[in-house]
């Protein structure tokens, strides 16, 4: 008897065992955003955490440098309440942030499907917290899926069947080779609304005093996240980004949840912040969106400048001050250390006195980064200049494979093609030119060559000045 | 006696009203209502019942033939009535064989319940391999079949020859698999508590002949029809003409029994008049081998045998498996249609299964085959056993991690087991 149950008890560590341990490799890389939580190596000041409205409009980087204090993102798709709980647990587990935004987007249900679990769990590490958030997604009221829990639990379950053409080196090599990524994805993409789609944004949400009463388990698990907070010592903004959605739920279902929260829980920690209600004051037009539910580049600026100055006046005394730590710098530096995949002299003149003299792209995890070099401070402003003219246009075709290089992955695929952004100053004479998602199609999640190309606007769109091909 | 043989003989007819009556109720009443409105439809009788909407309690027709083997068995005092409602209900209701059998007979399984169970390590090992074995064959073989089988037989007005050839043949291992891994696993868990159940599949592949295929495919119920069904109708003991009616007349009751459809009839009735055929001619045939001087011992005969026989039954299972009779009478229409190069144009790859993962299906087709001929003369569960532990448990854990690699589950489409809707 003995006997057997020692050798049921061994086989059963080496089968769950090297099972958990190889679903690093079959895992999608792409659901891995909370997995940068371990990642931090610096302490974390304000943390966000919330839906893909999250990360499409929220943009660390830029928080950082207004703000001098050090910004994450913990948002994944859809996630709901219950995933915000579990991954503000497991965070605080390692850094402690002294404000946390919470998406009240997340209060539209308790627990999501199946890809919105792995989103959100796929990053986890292993612990009881896991276990607790496996088990809360798979057995809740009518779900009963034991199938779910252990293919969130050991997630070979779940992507056995990448085996077929489905894994490439970099599953491999992924977990070697991860450098932070803050959680920001702003997509570069215009606008698909027309100005007909205005009418959403003119509706003045304000007028909005209706509740509605939370599902019971989503406001356990809310006021699951205040106990945290205050035992953390941690100031809580519920806030929301601007989103356009009209249906299931809708921007009025969740004010009006917000509106009950507001009258139900009175506590001073909480603060609230809802972009749907600032339309007008920060002028949010139907171009700063990509679709009903993201913001892009436009917008997110649009966001982030308002959202660094509602920081400083409202949270200034008690966010530390990181300027003296250049942590912002140190972040890119390292990126530059790590995760430059191309980097190319060249004497490129896009008119007149204005030269690039560096073109250095950074890609790691969903983000890649353009960062060119001009020849000096001056051109810094004649670049932008000329970039919010309109008068020059960047166009960056990424492809997965030299055979495909005819095939321009953009509009539904790559959505960077041809756009205006605004851009960041960076250090010297360097600064960041654009932000990119790496994000192609499904099946293509990591390119290998791109065209870059300048359209000089003056000379007719049909004058490319094809800088260079590059093999990354 | 008298008296009391005729109370005997009444409750063994209340039983079979019940028990019978239940399963027409559920599975077989719209069927026949179906037919009989049919019916008055072509004479133009104006006389129409509606259909009943109940969901098929799952196994119905298997606990069904075990509780009838029972009544039948104490009728005839072959058994000692079980007094104990509580043991006659487990005997009803064993979980491990609930479903898709195998069918016990009373006199097998009842006396277990009263035997103290010990621990025997080795049966319970035994039992386990036997369910990871199920499970491979289930998960990676008939599911995996599945997909290319469902692909054509959903749609087969898309497809000919060697595309509905290659669907029929895997549909044969698919339902092979599928219903024998049921048997493995059902078999495994009842040794790993310290119960045996019956052998239901005895490599019937590998059969060279129609009558041979049935000794060894779905033993326990070929056994049910031969002793409550084939014996009563007087078996072979009344003339060859009756002979044959009574194999027919089992044969397409076995069609019934699997679903209430023409398609299962005809299935029945076609493997009924393969074995009509197979005896009667069984004279003349020998006439011809001896007249060619032909070797019935040798291998290549006993291999042409076995691969009509194999054909026969693929046939056959066209019936079953096709969605409706206009289905399985285009996929006759369409089967021999000459169109050989689509194995090699690639098309083969757009049925549902890409290229990796039909070789896949076919390396573990070839893993089954490989596991039955050696089974034929040997037993890998005791030959394993003198392999040193690396080796052994190397062998477990690879056919683990093959299941949970290889296995159709998770994001695929949801599969149950094929008969448990009989």
């Amino acid at each position: 008897m003995i006997k057997l149950v020692l050798k049921i008890v061994v086989i059963t560590i080496i089968i769950f065992g090297v099972s958990y341990l190889s679903s690093s490799i079959f895992l999608k890389k792409e659901l891995l955003r909370a997995h940068n939580m371990y990642l931090l190596e610096d302490e974390n000041d304000i943390l966000f955490v919330g839906s893909s409205h999250v990360f499409t409009a929220i943009d660390a980087d830029f928080l950082e440098n207004r703000t001098n204090a050090n910004v994450f993102l913990l948002a994944t798709p859809s996630q709901n309440i219950s995933q915000s709980y579990y991954l503000i647990k497991e965070f605080l587990k390692h850094k402690k942030p002294k404000l946390l935004f919470l998406e009240t987007y997340s209060l539209k249900e308790y627990v999501g499907d199946d890809f919105v679990s792995h989103s959100a769990y796929d990053g986890m590490k292993l612990s009881k917290t896991k276990i607790e958030a496996a088990y809360d997604a798979s057995f809740h009221d009518s779900i009963n899926d034991l199938y779910s829990f252990s293919s969130l639990v050991i997630p070979l379950f779940k992507y056995h069947n990448r085996w077929n053409g489905e894994l490439t080196k970099q599953d491999f090599e992924y977990f070697d080779n991860t450098y932070l990524n803050k959680g920001s994805e702003i997509p570069t993409a215009n606008s698909e609304f027309t100005p007909t789609d205005l009418e959403f944004i003119d509706y003045d949400l304000s007028k909005i005093n209706e509740k509605t009463v939370l599902n019971p388990d989503i406001e356990s698990k809310l006021k699951a996240i205040i106990q945290l907070c205050e035992q953390n010592n941690i100031k809580l903004v519920l806030f929301s980004t601007p989103y356009l959605a009209h249906h299931g739920y809708s921007v009025g279902n969740q004010i009006k949840n917000t509106n009950y929260i507001k009258s139900t829980i009175k506590n001073e920690l909480i603060n609230y912040l809802d972009f749907n209600l600032l339309y007008k004051e920060i002028d949010i037009r139907y171009t700063d969106y990509i679709d009903s539910h993201h913001m892009n580049y436009n917008g997110s600026k649009k966001v982030n400048t308002y959202l660094g100055e509602w920081i400083l006046k409202n949270y200034k005394t008690y966010l530390p001050d990181r300027e003296s730590e250049k942590l912002w710098y140190k972040y890119f530096d390292k990126k530059l250390t790590n995760e430059v995949v191309f980097e190319k002299e060249t004497h490129f003149s896009t008119h007149d006195s204005l030269f690039i003299e560096k073109i250095t792209i950074l890609k790691k995890g969903a983000d890649s980064y353009i960062i060119i070099d001009l020849n000096d401070d001056l051109n810094i402003k004649k670049f932008t200049d000329e970039v919010s003219s309109d008068a020059l246009r960047m166009m960056v075709h990424f492809y997965p494979d030299e055979k495909d290089s005819d095939k321009i992955i953009s509009k539904e695929g790559f959505i960077n093609q041809d756009f205006k952004p605004d851009i960041m100053d960076f250090k010297g004479n360097k600064f960041l030119f654009s932000k990119l998602e790496n994000k192609t199609t499904a099946e293509i999640n990591f390119y290998k060559f791109a065209n870059f190309t300048f359209y000089t606007a003056s000379k007719g769109r049909g004058n490319v000045l094809t800088l260079f091909d590059l093999k990354l | 006696m008298g008296k009391y043989n005729n109370k005997k003989r009444l409750f063994l007819v209340l039983s079979l009203l019940i028990n019978l009556g239940i399963l027409f109720f559920f599975k077989y009443f719209n069927f026949f209502n179906d037919s009989l409105n049919s019916l008055y439809s072509y004479f133009n009788i104006d006389w129409s019942s509606s259909r009943i909407d109940v969901l098929l309690p799952v196994g119905i027709s298997f606990y069904t033939f075990q509780a009838l083997s029972y009544s039948i068995d104490v009728y005839r005092n072959n058994i000692e009535p079980e007094k104990h409602f509580g043991k006659y209900a487990l005997f009803v209701s064993f979980f491990p064989q609930l479903v898709a059998g195998p069918i016990e007979k009373s006199k097998d399984l009842l006396p277990q319940f009263n035997i103290k169970h010990k621990f025997d390590y080795d049966r319970i090992k035994e039992g386990l391999i036997l369910m990871l074995w199920g499970f491979f064959k289930k998960v990676v073989i008939a599911d995996r079949l599945a997909v290319l089988v469902n692909t054509v037989y959903n749609s087969p007005e898309n497809h000919q020859g060697v595309t509905l050839v290659i669907a029929s043949v895997f549909f044969a291992f698919q339902i092979y698999c599928d219903f024998s891994s049921y048997t493995d696993i059902a078999i495994g868990a009842a040794k790993v508590m310290g119960f045996n159940l019956r052998k239901n599949f005895d490599r019937p592949y590998f059969s060279k002949s129609i009558p041979e295929f049935w000794r060894r495919w779905h033993i326990s119920l070929g056994a049910w029809f031969k002793e409550y069904l084939y014996f009563p109708l007087g078996g072979n003991r009344k003339g060859k003409l009756r002979t044959n009616l009574n194999i027919m007349i089992v044969f397409i009751v076995s069609g019934l029994w699997h679903g209430a459809s023409w398609n299962f009839v005809i299935w029945g009735g076609l493997h009924g008049i393969y074995q009509v055929i197979e005896t009667t001619t069984y004279g003349y045939r020998t006439k011809m081998v001896e007249r060619f001087n032909i070797d019935r011992t040798s291998v290549g005969h006993k291999f042409y045998r076995i691969m009509l026989t194999f054909m026969l039954v693929v046939f056959a299972w066209v019936f079953f498996r096709a969605n409706t009779l206009t289905d399985s009478v285009y996929i006759f229409k369409n089967l021999f249609v000459f169109n050989f190069w689509t194995i090699f144009d690639g098309s083969i790859f757009n049925l549902g299964l890409d290229k990796n993962e039909f070789i896949v299906a076919v390396f573990s087709l070839l893993i089954l085959l490989s596991y039955e001929i050696y089974e034929r003369k040997n037993n890998i569960f005791k030959d394993l056993n003198s392999f040193n532990i690396a080796i052994r448990w190397s062998f477990y854990l690879a056919a683990i991690f093959g299941i949970i690699l290889f296995g159709i589950y998770g994001d695929y489409e949801k599969s149950q087991f094929i008969y448990f809707q009989f």
